[in-house]
């Protein structure tokens, strides 16, 4: 099977510098390989640091030690490491994030929220919309709403729009965080059906799944975040 | 991949620790960099200094233009530069009258740059300019109104038009929403962010609205006693910020 990611001993550890640099330490050493067509569930008590070691695959937030390998266009990019153009290219074509909240653009129509990550790739608006429509419908958001902007949609329409965003372009990565936190069974069962056909064409997801159902019907295995050790002092 | 502008040691200094210090970075084509930070902390020193309106004390900025021909932009001569700020950069202020001619049409604002460049032919010009006006949603039927007459939010997008007419590499944007309500800004923000996309344009943005950046920009420059404390990509700075002062700026957004 071939790697797509290679996070190697990645340490963060959050200094406040407005409470005295009080040090956070959340990831201590963390370790974790996936590879294409697998599905690892991010396990662990609340603050152990599974959103954090998801967002340090993002390069959303940065590591202090460690590697953050993705394979990238044949070759590996350290996240960490990475010029800011190199992780947007990596993000862009290899590496996709779907957040439980959608961060609305004022004025922009959900059908073209969701068409974006298309036209970045240079796909042809015509045929970028007819895909976003396409995103909507399986996901259930009435046709009614896609020319309004998001920002007057109920939560679980503006995740669902999110998921669509965040899936439309089929990047060989997917991380998750809490995708079905608040849907119902009914779109909850669309949403994994989604991450299945990711598998099936070779994608590797990482995610965050705290509805037991959902993890047991699509992840392919479990990894525990290791709690980090306690709060300390910085000098 | 080459940078349209790269930025090594720049330095402008007023003498009273005043100034922009030690500034390097590096802009791609189609890339949107904000620079943040609080009033006098050197950002707008800054863009004026890259832009060449303020005479640069130290450094190099290189400017790559259309033809890939790179331009020292820090000992370009006055004609020169000017010939540049015309047909290959923009400049966007955040108070109209410094960028608009307030006494002249806005279609004459709009043609201003297409003419400076060559073009002639009065139905040409006047159609250009027809068609920029109702890509920044003003009437074409406001074409020979004087700016004057215009809302604030109307004056900065025109600013727009007369800026994005010749379709420029890199568009300098000094607080250009600085002075609207946010509903006018909403709008001015969308229409400026899909005409860059549409076209391609570099933008480096002066703003101290963290929201803005988040909006428009995929880096950032954070800025504190003219040198700068922090930079990367947008999302990281602001969801895992580094430096103090950087912290202390992002806990201090409102949350609407």
């Amino acid at each position: 099977m071939t790697r797509l990611i290679d996070a190697q001993s990645v340490c963060k550890t959050f200094v406040l510098h407005q409470q005295d640099g009080l040090a956070l330490p959340v990831l201590d050493d963390v370790s974790l390989t996936v590879d294409a067509g697998e599905c690892v569930a991010l396990t662990g008590p609340s603050g152990a640091g599974k959103s954090t070691l998801l967002k340090a695959l993002y390069a959303n937030y940065l590591t202090g030690r460690g590697r953050v390998l993705i394979r990238h266009r044949d070759r590996w990019v350290d996240m960490a490491a990475a010029p800011p153009h190199e992780v947007a290219d990596v993000r862009r074509h290899t590496l996709g994030y779907v957040s439980q909240f959608l961060r609305v653009i004022p004025r922009v129509p959900a059908l073209d929220i969701v068409a974006e990550p298309l036209l970045e790739w240079g796909c042809p608006q015509a045929e970028a919309r007819d895909e976003a429509a396409a995103w909507l419908a399986r996901l259930n958001i009435a046709p009614r709403l896609w020319r309004l902007p998001p920002a007057t949609f109920s939560g679980g329409e503006q995740q669902r729009v999110n998921i669509a965003r965040g899936m439309i372009a089929p990047r060989p990565i997917l991380l998750l965080d809490e995708p079905t936190a608040s849907l119902d069974t009914g779109n909850r069962d669309v949403v994994v059906a989604l991450m299945r056909e990711a598998l099936q064409r070779g994608a590797a997801l990482v995610g965050i799944f705290h509805d037991e159902a959902t993890r047991d019907a699509i992840a392919t295995r479990v990894f525990d975040v290791p709690l980090a050790r306690a709060t300390e002092q910085a000098a | 991949m080459t940078p349209i502008l790269s930025v090594q040691g720049l330095r402008k200094d007023y003498g009273n620790g005043q100034g922009c210090f030690d500034i390097d970075f590096e802009l791609f084509a189609g890339e949107v960099l904000c620079i943040v930070g609080e009033s006098g902390s050197g950002k707008s020193t800054l863009l004026a200094t890259l832009a060449g309106k303020l005479a640069a004390d130290d450094g190099s900025v290189v400017f790559r233009d259309k033809n890939e021909r790179a331009h020292e932009l820090t000992r370009l001569a006055e004609a020169e530069r000017r010939r540049l700020a015309r047909s290959e950069w923009g400049y966007v202020t955040q108070h109209a009258r410094d960028g608009l001619r307030m006494n002249v049409s806005a279609g004459a604002n709009v043609s201003e740059r297409l003419m400076a460049l060559g073009e002639r032919h009065y139905g040409r010009l006047r159609a250009a300019a027809a068609d920029w006006l109702e890509k920044v949603e003003i009437g074409a039927d406001r074409l020979d109104d004087k700016p004057c007459a215009f809302s604030g939010g109307m004056q900065q997008r025109l600013q727009i038009a007369r800026n994005l007419v010749t379709r420029p590499r890199l568009v300098f944007m000094d607080e250009p929403t600085g002075g609207l309500d946010v509903s006018v800004q909403a709008r001015f923000l969308d229409l400026t962010r899909r005409l860059v996309h549409d076209n391609r344009i570099a933008v480096i943005m002066v703003t101290h609205d963290l929201g803005v950046a988040r909006l428009l920009a995929q880096r950032t420059l954070v800025m504190q006693g003219g040198r700068v404390v922090e930079a990367g990509l947008t999302d990281q700075i602001l969801d895992d910020p580094q430096h103090p002062y950087t912290q202390l700026l992002v806990s201090s957004i409102l949350q609407a």
